[in-house]
């Protein structure tokens, strides 16, 4: 019975919700935001975002500052975008009774620019020599890496380095006149445009990039009877990654995003529920005591409302080591006070109906009147001012941590704006390390602000009618 | 006809006050003299097992003040208040919580006085809960179905999973009923109970309040402005005016032979519609508006409004109640000077 009860009130409730368009495409937004939250461990690209986001390593195979790969669609140049090769033909030579082992991966270059990075994997095992080579469509043949190094069984990652850098100066001196040589500086050389380049004049300063068919090249060299090589591939980082690009950390920012929208959810809800049953537990305690508790319960609520929030947080997260339960442990402490007046207000009146006083004649105690009968006639009303103050708490959060002060092990929208900001998004124009994180907060924000005037809208004519 | 003589005394009201005071907090602190509104100021009455007290009077003149201090909702600021002759009027806890088993209240307003969210099922074992009556849920049912059946609302299963809204005012006012005998207290203060019910139904549920207190042997105090159903209603009534009670009587002897002017105006001011009489203004023999209770006037504090005060009824002290012979007792210091009395 107490179930259908429930059902028919909520039934009752969402007819009303409807008529509401701003409600409807409130609770849409939502809903949506949910369907992310349960299918984030299929949708995330990077498994493992939320355990490696600050581990480099883990994502060193993407390009660094990338942009989405879907920017492509708008432009004639098309980028490379990052490609795994695993297959690669072997084959085996004897060198002065060295056994060499050269693995060929096929790539097809067919971009109008160079990619980012060639990347070498492999696991090593022994004493072993590296070489890897790139050899382009019109012949050339460059030796972009090389190592001789005792392995112990470990996964080896190699790209173009230094060495490239010079070897892709030495081959670009050979086209460019002398004038524009003193101009170039041959540290500054991203050393695969060159190698993706057509051999003239320019190479160095506007390199234009040779299509065609290329191979890369890893040759092995066996120096220890025991070492072994297994499972070579190679990595060519492009230009575009993802569906949100990438940051100078290289992290997928996609994945960050998506991990980011539970942390989200969790600071918002959790803050606006605790805080608005606190603030209704102080409105209705205060209003129904009266007198002194009363006057003392509304001195302790104006001191907290009269508290400048941000400062206050920005001091205890830099003084101490904040995460994430604490901090909504702080914004609940800031954020109760936004209920106390209004319900305090109903209570007023609540506390002088006949039913209640009508229940203490029958001998009711002080907390069967509060929680039996004021409490469950404002609660309802408080749920507007619980969708109202998800937003708050969001974007506190994000405030703090766009600070550097939020919680550092976990993926948030405002420590990804921080690494943004820090990273120099502003001024080297990646947008996609800005936009969205903003955006999706924002959409997040005034989901709940939506679904919060249309509660207002449907619950507060049922208080005068009631 | 109730003889006082020998009947036992269930509830005693001994010099009963409830001043309210008018400044509150720090402001009382810097008040030269603390006003009171005195909203009950000094009665005395005595109310015996299984009679109806009717208590009359207009609006602001303590008679719902007093119910509610017999209830106990208020604290007296004086005075006792003398159930089964052990006071009441400063117990508190488990003391007051068990006195509210004897002693209920029906309200005025039917339609304000169940919580708006309750089912009819819980209004009723509402009681049961708070005074641990009957663990099973099963046994509260039954008692709430019983409790609807003695109040004539049925099919009772009908109206328990109902809310308060869903019923008529007449129905809410049987339920509300039903929810102040459940505990079977040996007192019920009915406040006004059917001066919001519909004129038809009125007579319906006074009839069956009177059969519940055959049946279960109940006490009313009926508190009503309205004389018509207190002398239908009442074996005796108080007449209060401003926080005092200024006649007490048999319902008959009140409404048929009143001596105290006031009650004569009231008597004098009830409709009669009768053919050919309507249109007629009846001379009511009263001045003025009612003083405010903050502000009572010295002497009799009637004087003001009464057509037959002198210095004496101004100047003299507030007169005592004056026994006129069976148990009827007035206010009136010059009672024996007035006109006699006719309709």
């Amino acid at each position: 019975m107490k179930i259908k009860e429930l059902f028919s009130e909520i039934l009752d409730f969402f007819k009303d919700f409807v008529k509401v368009k701003t409600g409807l495409i409130g609770v849409g937004i939502i809903l949506l935001f949910l369907i992310l939250l349960i299918l984030e461990p299929y949708i995330l690209v990077y498994k493992d975002t939320n355990t490696q986001w600050r581990n480099i390593t883990y994502w060193q195979d993407n390009p660094a500052n990338a942009a989405p790969v879907w920017t492509q669609l708008f432009s004639k140049d098309k980028k490379p975008i990052t490609k795994f090769i695993f297959d690669s033909e072997t084959e085996e030579e004897d060198m002065n009774g060295v056994t060499v082992k050269s693995y060929i991966f096929d790539y097809k270059f067919n971009y109008s620019e160079a990619p980012q990075n060639i990347i070498f994997h492999g696991d090593a095992n022994g004493f072993l020599g590296l070489q890897i080579f790139v050899e382009r469509p019109d012949g050339e043949k460059f030796e972009i890496y090389r190592i001789a190094q005792n392995f112990s069984n470990e996964n080896i990652r190699m790209t173009a380095n230094t060495e490239a850098r010079k070897i892709a100066y030495d081959f670009g001196k050979t086209v460019e006149d002398e004038q524009t040589l003193l101009n170039i500086d041959p540290n500054d050389l991203k050393a695969l445009d060159v190698i993706f380049g057509e051999k003239k004049t320019g190479i160095l300063v506007k390199p234009i990039p040779l299509k065609g068919h290329y191979k890369i090249i890893a040759k092995v060299l066996f120096l220890d009877s025991a070492a072994t090589f297994e499972n070579p591939y190679i990595v060519i980082t492009g230009k575009v990654s993802g569906l949100l690009g990438t940051d100078n950390l290289k992290r997928d920012l996609f994945s960050g995003v998506i991990a980011g929208i539970k942390w989200a959810l969790l600071i918002g809800v959790l803050t606006a529920v605790i805080s608005v049953f606190i603030g209704l537990f102080w409105g209705v305690t205060s209003a129904y005591y009266g007198g002194f508790i009363d006057a003392a319960m509304n001195r302790i609520y104006e001191f907290f409302i009269n508290m400048p929030m941000l400062p206050i947080l920005i001091a205890i997260s830099a003084v101490f080591k904040i995460n994430i339960w604490i901090l909504i442990l702080l914004l609940c402490l800031f954020s109760w006070t936004g209920s106390v007046r209004t319900v305090r207000a109903i209570a007023l009146q609540l506390k002088e109906e006949v039913f209640v006083e009508a229940s203490k004649a029958l001998g009711a105690n002080h907390w069967r009147l509060i929680f039996r009968h004021i409490m469950p006639l404002i609660l309802p009303l408080t749920f507007a001012n619980m969708a109202f103050s998800v937003p708050g708490a969001i974007l506190t959060e994000a405030g703090l941590s766009l600070l550097g002060l939020g919680d550092p092990s976990i993926v948030t929208w405002g420590g990804i704006l921080h690494d943004a900001q820090t990273g120099g998004a502003f001024i080297n124009n990646l947008w996609w390390w800005i936009i969205p994180p903003g955006l999706i907060m924002a959409l997040l924000a005034s989901s709940f602000v939506f679904v919060g005037w249309a509660m207002d809208k449907i619950l507060h004519p049922k208080l005068r009618t009631r | 006809m109730i003889n006082s003589q020998n009947k036992e005394v269930l509830l005693k009201v001994v010099n009963l006050k409830k001043w309210f005071p008018m400044q509150h907090g720090l402001a009382s602190l810097f008040a030269k003299e603390i006003k009171y509104v005195k909203a009950v100021d000094g009665i005395n009455f005595e109310v015996y097992k299984g009679e109806t007290f009717g208590i009359i009077g207009e609006s602001g003149c303590g008679k719902t003040t007093t119910g509610k201090l017999i209830m106990r909702l208020l604290e007296p600021t004086d005075g006792k208040i003398l159930l089964n002759n052990e006071d009441v009027a400063h117990i508190k806890g488990k003391e007051l919580k068990n006195y509210r088993k004897n002693v209920q209240m029906i309200f005025q307003d039917p339609y304000a006085s169940m919580n708006p969210r309750f089912r009819i099922r819980k209004v009723l074992e509402e009681p049961l809960v708070i005074h641990g009556v009957g663990n099973s849920r099963k046994y509260r049912d039954e008692v709430s179905k019983q409790l609807l059946e003695s109040v004539k609302v049925t099919p009772a299963e009908d109206f328990m999973e109902r809310f308060p809204h869903m019923l008529s005012g007449g129905q809410r006012q049987r339920v509300s009923i039903g929810r102040g005998i459940t505990l079977s207290p040996s007192l019920i203060v009915a406040d006004e109970p059917v001066s919001m019910i519909d004129l038809s139904t009125r007579a319906e549920i006074l009839a069956m309040m009177n059969n519940l207190k055959r049946e279960f042997g109940l006490t009313y105090i009926y508190i009503t402005h309205d004389l018509s159903t207190a002398r239908y209603f009442a074996d005796r009534i108080a007449v209060m005016y401003l926080g005092r009670i200024i006649e007490i009587g048999s319902a008959d002897d009140i409404v048929d032979n009143p001596i105290h002017p006031y009650t004569r105006v009231l008597i004098n001011a009830v409709c009669e519609p009768l053919p050919g009489k309507v249109k007629v203004m009846k001379d009511i023999q009263i001045k003025g508006e009612i003083p405010s209770a903050a502000r009572i006037p010295k002497g009799c504090r009637f004087h003001t409004r009464c057509l037959f005060a002198t210095e004496d009824c101004i100047n003299n002290p507030e007169p005592e109640l004056i026994d006129a012979g069976n148990g009827h007792y007035h206010a009136c210091s010059r009672a024996s000077y007035l006109p006699a009395f006719k309709y």
